[in-house]
C-alpha cells in the first residue's frame, strides 16, 4: 500500500516517539531492578568450532527459533566459540575459561548448551567455578561416550555422524566400489568428525582405504587422476590441507570434481552445490529443534539429571540431480526417502499454473465438445427415428390417399365399363339384324378392347399406389410418373368438375427416386389443389401440372390451382406437420411430401400465383442422360 | 326403324369420349337419331332444334355439370326431357335432379332395356307436352282474336256469372252481353259453357282475379 507523504510522515513521527519513550522506560527498569533480571533466562552456547562453521551456524539458528516458541516469555542467548581446531593449547584453554567466567559472572546464566565434546568438557570445568548446579545440554556427533554416565545436571543428544553412512551412499552411487579414497582437511583437525578416524581404521580391515587427507592438495589431485576404477571418493570439506595451506572448501570441491572421473560423496550439503554427487548430512533443523526443546524443558523446571541422554540420528542422504545425470544414475535406484537437490526445473515445475490452466481449458473444451458430439449423435438418432416414423406415416398416408381416391377411381373405372357395356349391347343388336355390318362390329370390338385396357390400367395404377414392397430409388422418367399420376387424378378431377391441364415435355426427364414416393407427392399436391377449388364456380376449376428442367441440373414439377391460394399467415408453416388449410385435413400430407422430396435431396416450396391460386413446386436433381445411356449399355 | 312411329333425336352430353361414342352407337343401332356433345358448353353453343327428342346427360363433367346444364335449360324454356346418367348412384343428387324436372336418373352402365325404357318414357312425355303445346297455341291464337270487351265478358262468363249480372257489372244491356257471348263461343269454336270453362282453365284465366292475360 502506498500512502501519500503527508499522511505517512506524521504517523511515522508518532510511532518513533512512542518507541523512544518505551526504550527509555526499559533502560530505567533494567538499571534499577537487578533482581528482575534473573527471571529472564540467559543461555550460553559454547561451540567447539568457529563462527564460520556452517553446520554449527545452522544449528544455532534452529535452537534460537525453537527457544522462541519454548520460552515465550523471552530469554537471552550468548554464544562463545572455542575454535578448538585451530587453538587447543592448554594456556589458551585456561585463559578462555577465565575470560568467559569473568564475562558471565554477573549475568546469572540459566543453562549452557555445548556443541561438541570438547565444548562440553570446557563447560563442565567452567560451571565448577561459576555455579556447579548450572544445567548443561550437550550436542555431539561422536558416539565415543555413548553409555557413559554424564555429569550431574547435564543431559544431551548424541546425533551420530558416521563415516559408514558415507560409504553406503558411495555404494549406492557406484555399486562396484572396492576402495575408498578420503580427501579433505585432516580428520584429526576436524572437531565434529574425529569419530571418523575410529571408523576408518575399522573400515580398513574390509576395504582398501586411501587416506589422502594427509597429503597437500596439489598431490591429492594428481593421485585422484590415477585412481583405479573401483575406487570411490569421499571428500570432507577441505579448509586447510596437511601442509597447512588454507583452502576454500567449495573451490577445492570444484577442483576435485574436475579431476575425479567418478561421483564424489561428501558430508555437508553445501558441497553438493559444488558438484558432489551425494552426501550424508546432519539435518541442523531437526537436531536444533530437538536441542531447543530440551533446553526449554530444563528452563521450564525439569532437572537435567532426570532426562536421559538420547542417541538419535539426524542425518539424511542427499543427492545432486546434476551429478546423478552426469553419472547416469537413475533416481529410482536411490533409497526411498532420499532427497534430491538441484533438480532441473522441468517444464511442469516452471509452468505448472499455465499448464494446469491450459489443461483445464482443454478439459472443459473436451467436455463441451464431447457434450456437443453426444448431443449431435442424439439429434442424429432422433432425426433418423423421426425420418423412419415419417416414412411409416408416408406409407399410411398412401393408403389413405388411395382410400380417399377410391370412389373417384371407381367412377373412373366405371367409364370404360360403361363404354364396354354400350358397345356390347350395340353389337348384340347388330348381330340380330338381317345383314351384318362388319365394319361397325369391327369398330365396336376395337373399342371394347381399348376400354378394357384402360380399365386394366387404372387397376394397375391403383395397385402401384398401394404397393407395400420395399421402396427403392431408381432412375425414373418423371414424364411417365406424371402421366400415370394424371391418369389417377382424372377420376377425382372429373368428379369435382376440375379441368386438368398438363404440360409435360416429350423428352424424358430422369431423376433418381422411388416411383411410388414421387407419385404420392404428385397425388398429394394434385388432390390438395382439387380440394382447394371446391367452392369455385364450375368452369373456373383448373388444375395445371407442369414439368420442366432448370439449369440442366434440376427437374421442377409444378402443380397449381385456380383456388383462393394459401392464406399468407400459413404460408411459412404450411409444410409443418398438423398445419392444414382444409377442414378435414390431417395436416400431414405436405409434411410427408416434404420428407419424401428431402429424402431424395430435393426441395419443395409453395407460392401464391399472380392470377390467384396456389402453386406448389418440387425440384429433384436430374440424372444426366449420359449416365442413363451408360446404364443401358 | 319402321317400328318407331316418329323419328327422335337423342342428345348425348358426356365428357368421356368412349362413353359418348359407345352410347351414340347403341342408340343409333336402336334406331334413334343421335347427336353428341363433349360438354355442357358445347350443348349450349349449338342448341338442338325443337324437334322430338330427349337429352342423355352425364352428371359429373368439368366445367358446367349436368345439374347446372339442367338449370340453364329450364331457364331458357326448353321442353326437352332430361335423363341423367351417373357414374355412381348418388341418391341426394338424383332426388335433386328429379325434383328439378329430370325424366329419369340412371346409373352407368345402364342396360339397353333400361335405357330404352327411359328414353321411350321421355319421348312420350315430349309427345304429350308437344300436343299440349299445340293445343295451347291454338287456344292462344283464338284468345288473341277476342276484342277487349269480349275478353272482359269471357272472364266473367267462365266464372259462372249470369248475363244479367255481367251486364250490370259492365253497365250495359243484357242483349249486348248475349251477342258478345255468342261471338266468344264461335271464336273459340265451342258450343257449350263447359267447353269454354275448360279452355279458360288451360289458358290459366281462372287463377287470375283481375284482368285476364291474353
Amino acid at each position: 500500500m502506498i500512502l501519500p507523504y503527508h499522511i505517512l510522515a506524521p504517523m511515522t513521527r508518532r510511532v518513533m516517539a512512542v518507541c523512544a519513550v518505551a526504550a527509555a522506560l526499559l533502560c530505567m527498569t533494567g538499571a534499577t531492578h537487578s533482581a528482575e533480571r534473573t527471571t529472564t533466562p540467559t543461555i550460553l552456547i559454547i561451540d567447539n568450532s568457529n563462527p564460520d562453521s556452517p553446520l554449527s551456524r545452522d544449528l544455532r539458528t534452529q535452537i534460537h527459533s525453537t527457544l522462541d516458541t519454548e520460552i515465550p516469555a523471552g530469554y537471552t542467548l550468548y554464544t562463545e566459540f572455542l575454535d578448538a581446531r585451530h587453538f587447543n593449547a592448554r594456556d589458551y584453554d585456561l585463559a578462555l575459561q577465565t575470560y568467559i567466567k569473568e564475562k558471565y559472572r554477573n549475568h546469572g546464566l540459566s543453562a549452557i548448551v555445548t556443541i561438541g565434546w570438547a565444548a562440553f568438557d570446557f563447560a563442565v570445568r567452567l560451571r565448577s567455578e561459576l555455579r556447579p548446579d548450572l544445567p548443561i545440554v550437550f550436542v555431539t556427533f561422536d558416539e565415543a561416550r555413548v553409555g557413559q554416565t554424564s555429569p550431574s545436571n547435564s543431559t544431551g543428544i548424541i546425533s551420530p555422524r558416521r563415516f559408514e553412512d558415507l560409504v553406503k551412499v558411495a555404494r549406492i552411487l557406484a555399486p562396484q566400489t572396492a576402495r575408498v579414497a578420503v580427501v579433505g582437511t585432516p580428520i584429526q583437525n576436524q572437531p565434529y568428525r574425529r569419530q571418523y578416524l575410529r571408523e576408518l581404521s575399522e573400515l580398513a580391515r574390509s576395504t582398501e582405504v586411501l587416506d589422502l587427507t594427509t597429503l597437500p592438495f596439489s598431490e591429492v589431485t594428481a593421485k585422484l587422476a590415477k585412481l583405479p576404477d573401483d575406487a570411490v571418493i569421499i571428500s570432507i570439506p577441505l579448509y586447510e590441507d596437511a601442509s597447512g595451506h588454507i583452502h576454500q572448501a567449495v573451490e577445492t570441491m570444484r577442483k576435485l570434481v574436475a579431476v575425479a572421473d567418478r561421483p564424489i560423496v561428501t558430508d555437508v550439503e553445501y558441497l553438493l552445490g559444488a558438484g558432489a554427487a551425494g552426501a550424508v548430512v546432519v539435518s541442523a533443523a531437526n537436531l536444533g529443534s530437538d536441542v531447543g526443546k530440551l533446553v526449554g524443558r530444563i528452563l521450564n523446571g525439569e532437572s537435567a539429571s532426570a532426562i536421559p541422554v538420547e542417541v538419535r540420528e539426524h542425518t539424511e542422504a542427499v543427492f545432486n540431480a546434476h551429478a546423478l545425470q552426469t553419472w547416469d544414475i537413475r533416481e529410482e535406484t536411490l533409497p526411498p526417502a532420499s532427497k534430491v537437490l538441484f533438480r532441473e526445473l522441468t517444464v511442469w515445475d516452471r509452468y505448472r499454473w499455465q499448464i494446469l490452466t491450459a489443461l483445464a481449458m482443454l478439459l472443459v473444451q473436451s467436455v463441451i465438445i464431447t457434450g456437443l458430439m453426444i448431443e449431435r449423435h442424439r439429434r442424429r438418432v432422433a432425426e433418423r427415428d423421426s425420418h423412419q416414423r415419417l416414412l411409416e406415416v408416408t406409407k399410411m398416408d398412401r393408403a389413405l390417399t388411395a382410400g380417399a381416391m377410391s370412389s373417384s377411381i371407381a367412377h373412373e373405372l366405371n367409364q370404360p365399363l360403361t363404354a364396354i357395356m354400350n358397345n356390347a349391347e350395340a353389337a348384340a343388336m347388330l348381330l340380330k339384324a338381317n345383314s351384318l355390318d362388319r365394319e361397325e362390329l369391327r369398330a365396336i370390338v376395337a373399342d371394347i378392347r381399348r376400354d378394357d385396357e384402360r380399365a386394366a390400367n387404372i387397376i394397375k395404377h391403383l395397385r402401384m399406389l398401394l404397393r407395400q414392397s420395399e421402396l427403392k430409388p431408381e432412375d425414373l422418367a418423371l414424364n411417365e410418373v406424371l402421366a400415370d399420376s394424371i391418369a389417377l387424378i382424372e377420376g377425382p378431377a372429373h368428379k369435382c368438375g376440375v379441368t386438368v391441364q398438363a404440360e409435360i415435355p416429350s423428352v424424358p426427364i430422369h431423376v433418381r427416386a422411388d416411383y411410388v414416393h414421387v407419385q404420392q407427392v404428385i397425388l398429394n399436391l394434385a388432390l390438395n389443389a382439387i380440394e382447394a377449388m371446391r367452392d369455385l364456380p364450375s368452369g373456373q376449376r383448373l388444375l395445371k401440372i407442369r414439368l420442366r428442367t432448370k439449369d440442366d441440373s434440376k427437374a421442377i414439377v409444378s402443380i397449381s390451382d385456380s383456388g383462393p391460394g394459401v392464406p399468407s399467415e400459413k404460408m411459412a408453416t404450411i409444410f409443418n406437420p398438423f398445419v392444414t388449410t382444409k377442414a378435414e385435413g390431417t395436416g400431414l400430407g405436405l409434411s410427408i411430401a416434404q420428407t419424401i422430396i428431402a429424402t431424395y435431396g430435393g426441395r419443395i416450396w409453395a407460392e401464391n400465383t399472380a392470377g390467384g391460386g396456389a402453386a406448389f413446386h418440387f425440384s429433384l436433381k436430374l440424372v444426366p442422360t449420359t449416365d442413363i445411356r451408360a446404364q443401358v449399355a | 326403324m319402321t317400328e318407331i312411329p316418329a323419328s327422335a333425336t337423342i342428345h348425348v352430353v358426356d365428357d368421356e369420349s368412349a362413353v359418348r361414342t359407345s352410347i351414340g352407337r347403341l342408340l343409333r343401332t336402336m334406331g334413334y337419331e343421335v347427336s353428341v356433345y363433349g360438354s355442357a358448353a358445347e350443348f349450349l353453343a349449338r342448341p338442338p332444334k325443337p324437334e322430338r327428342g330427349c337429352v342423355l346427360l352425364d352428371v359429373q363433367m368439368p366445367g358446367l355439370s349436368g345439374p347446372e346444364l339442367q338449370d340453364q335449360l329450364k331457364k331458357s324454356g326448353s321442353s326437352l326431357p332430361i335423363i341423367f346418367l351417373s357414374g355412381h348412384g348418388d341418391i341426394p343428387m338424383s332426388v335433386r335432379a328429379i325434383k328439378a324436372g329430370a325424366e329419369d336418373f340412371l346409373a352407368k352402365p345402364a342396360r339397353k332395356e333400361v335405357l330404352e325404357g327411359a328414353i321411350e318414357r321421355a319421348l312420350k312425355r315430349f309427345d304429350e307436352s308437344y300436343e299440349r303445346n299445340v293445343r295451347m297455341n291454338v287456344l292462344r291464337q283464338h284468345a288473341l282474336q277476342l276484342t277487349p270487351r269480349e275478353r272482359e265478358v269471357f272472364n266473367l262468363v267462365v266464372r259462372g256469372k249470369l248475363n244479367k249480372q255481367i251486364a250490370h257489372e259492365l253497365g250495359t244491356a243484357e242483349r249486348t252481353i248475349k251477342a258478345h257471348r255468342h261471338n266468344i263461343m264461335s271464336k273459340f269454336q265451342v258450343r257449350s259453357l263447359a267447353e269454354l270453362v275448360s279452355i279458360a282453365e288451360h289458358l290459366g284465366v281462372l287463377e287470375e282475379r283481375s284482368e285476364p292475360q291474353a
